[in-house]
């Protein structure tokens, strides 16, 4: 069956962060708004709608979210709304699945969400949601966390590969320096490489500037077919490269400890699609949910040979005027990571990159490469955009 | 103890439900040396809930001498930091829970 062009005509997000007094209704309305509008659309000639969320009944107690935001949008009823899970990769799911209806000619114009409220709760209550994705048959009853997960593969990569402490923290003083320029970030101070190694030890070796914040949010996106986008958007973004993959439930069941074997098929099915080498792409938003994983991932990704991630860091490399920058936007660090939106966030922060309106544009822009790995790397897509 | 595929001969810790190298739904229950080494390890500071009254505690992930891997408590004498490689022993299990010794 041929598959057709799919574009990016509109995108809206909320800024990430503690949105205290804005429901996860309330998130998810103004981003699916803002896309709308952005993209020129009547909601009506939505013919259907995406919602990636992770972790809201455990924490609000909210199931059902997909017709419950249709419902405060008001799309038609005659449409399928519904909701994806996979971790922190939720709305990069919707996303996919979104596109694959609008790539096989079925539709149109697809509306794509996600959504995370996570600031009501303690941080333990969050701690054990987010820990929920480990098989809780197994590697999950041990007690161990997504910071306990990340320190595991982090110790390993260190020992495997001579990568060091300091490395794994220049990330975090990258992605800081990085969203300080970004207003719809969680956090907008520079920090220092002492400041990191000063924190407090969250999980040994990672520290508090290593991990990132827990954070409310909502991004959205418009997908239509390539054919018909110019008739809606002077500036479409086409996806040329999309692709989500499954990884294991637990780390010990990788028999290894340094790479996420989901995010290395991803890439390869997503650069196949697309056509270019990982040394084509301009920019990257990558799943920097620890400092650690920043680097794996740029590896997995194809960027840099395995274990020398931490050197492309160390020498500047993946700065936003180095040879590939990665999370220009501050990434899930220091903009923050509402799990279930992240991966919508992404494609945001890539999208007004490519139409080189970004607060820390990457000159001359053309491609962006967005990825997430949904939690203990379970599920993993990758999406690679282009300028027009 | 551990599972062994009756079609493939491949050992696995339980649960398991279609064997990953031969996708066979038969497995005998195996014992196993209970003697293995340190691949990686992570002191939790910060708990899930449920884990409060057990900070700070000792998670690795074991490579056992037979060559499966898993992931475990581990207890670790007072003052001394594991090393990867180091050389662990089975304790107990209990509640899906595997818990192992640090011997050094």
């Amino acid at each position: 069956m041929g598959m057709r062009g799919v574009s990016i005509i509109g995108v809206g997000t909320t800024p990430y962060g503690i949105l205290k007094n804005q429901t996860i209704k309330a998130m998810a309305v103004t981003a699916c708004n803002e896309a709308i509008k952005d993209a020129g659309i009547d909601r009506k000639q939505i013919e259907a709608f995406y919602l990636g969320n992770y972790i809201s009944g455990m924490i609000i107690g909210q199931e059902t979210l997909a017709p419950l935001i249709a419902g405060g949008i008001c799309l038609n009823k005659e449409i399928s709304c519904t909701k994806v899970e996979g971790a922190c990769s939720s709305a990069s799911i919707a996303l996919r699945q979104g596109y694959l209806l609008v790539a096989s000619g079925l539709y149109d114009i697809v509306l794509v969400a996600g959504v995370e409220k996570m600031s009501s709760a303690s941080t333990e209550k969050i701690t054990a949601s987010l820990g929920a994705s480990i098989d809780m048959e197994t590697e999950g009853l041990t007690g161990l966390t997504f910071p306990g997960f990340w320190a595991l593969m982090a110790r390993r990569h260190m020992y495997e590969f001579g990568t060091t402490i300091e490395q794994i923290g220049m990330v975090a003083v990258k992605n800081h320096k990085n969203g300080a320029l970004n207003p719809r970030a969680r956090f907008r101070n520079i920090i220092s490489l002492e400041d990191v190694m000063n924190s407090k030890m969250i999980t040994d070796p990672l520290k508090l500037y290593d991990c990132c914040p827990i954070s409310d949010g909502a991004s959205a996106a418009v997908l239509c077919s390539s054919e018909i986008a110019k008739e809606f958007s002077d500036k479409p973004i086409d996806i040329i490269g999309s692709a989500q993959t499954t990884g294991y439930s637990t780390l010990f069941e990788q028999a290894q400890e340094v790479s996420l074997p989901a995010t290395i098929l991803a890439a390869k099915q997503a650069f196949e699609m697309a056509g270019i080498m990982p040394g084509d792409v301009d920019l990257a938003e990558i799943h920097d949910c620890f400092s650690p994983a920043e680097i794996a991932d740029s590896e997995d990704l194809g960027f840099f040979e395995k274990g020398k991630g931490g050197w492309a860091v160390q020498d500047g490399l993946t700065r936003v005027d180095g040879k590939l920058p990665i999370n220009p936007s501050g990434g899930l660090l220091c903009k923050g990571h509402p799990v279930g939106a992240t991966g919508l966030g992404q494609v945001y922060e890539v999208v007004r990159q490519l139409r080189h309106e970004h607060e820390n544009q990457v000159k001359g822009a053309e491609i962006g490469l967005t990825h997430n790995a949904g939690g203990t790397g379970a599920v993993c897509t990758v999406h690679i955009l282009r300028r027009r | 103890m551990v599972l062994k595929c009756q079609r493939c001969q491949g050992l696995f810790v339980p649960p398991k439900y279609n064997c990953p190298q031969c996708t066979g739904t038969d497995f005998d229950s195996v014992g196993v040396s209970g003697k293995g080494k340190v691949r990686t390890y992570t002191t939790i500071r910060v708990p899930p809930l449920g884990f409060e009254s057990q900070v700070p505690y000792e998670i690795g992930v074991i490579e056992l001498l037979e060559g499966i891997n898993l992931t475990a408590r581990l207890i670790v004498k007072g003052g001394e930091e594991p090393t990867i490689g180091g050389k662990v022993k089975f304790l107990r299990s209990e509640g899906g829970t595997h818990w192992f010794e640090y011997c050094g």
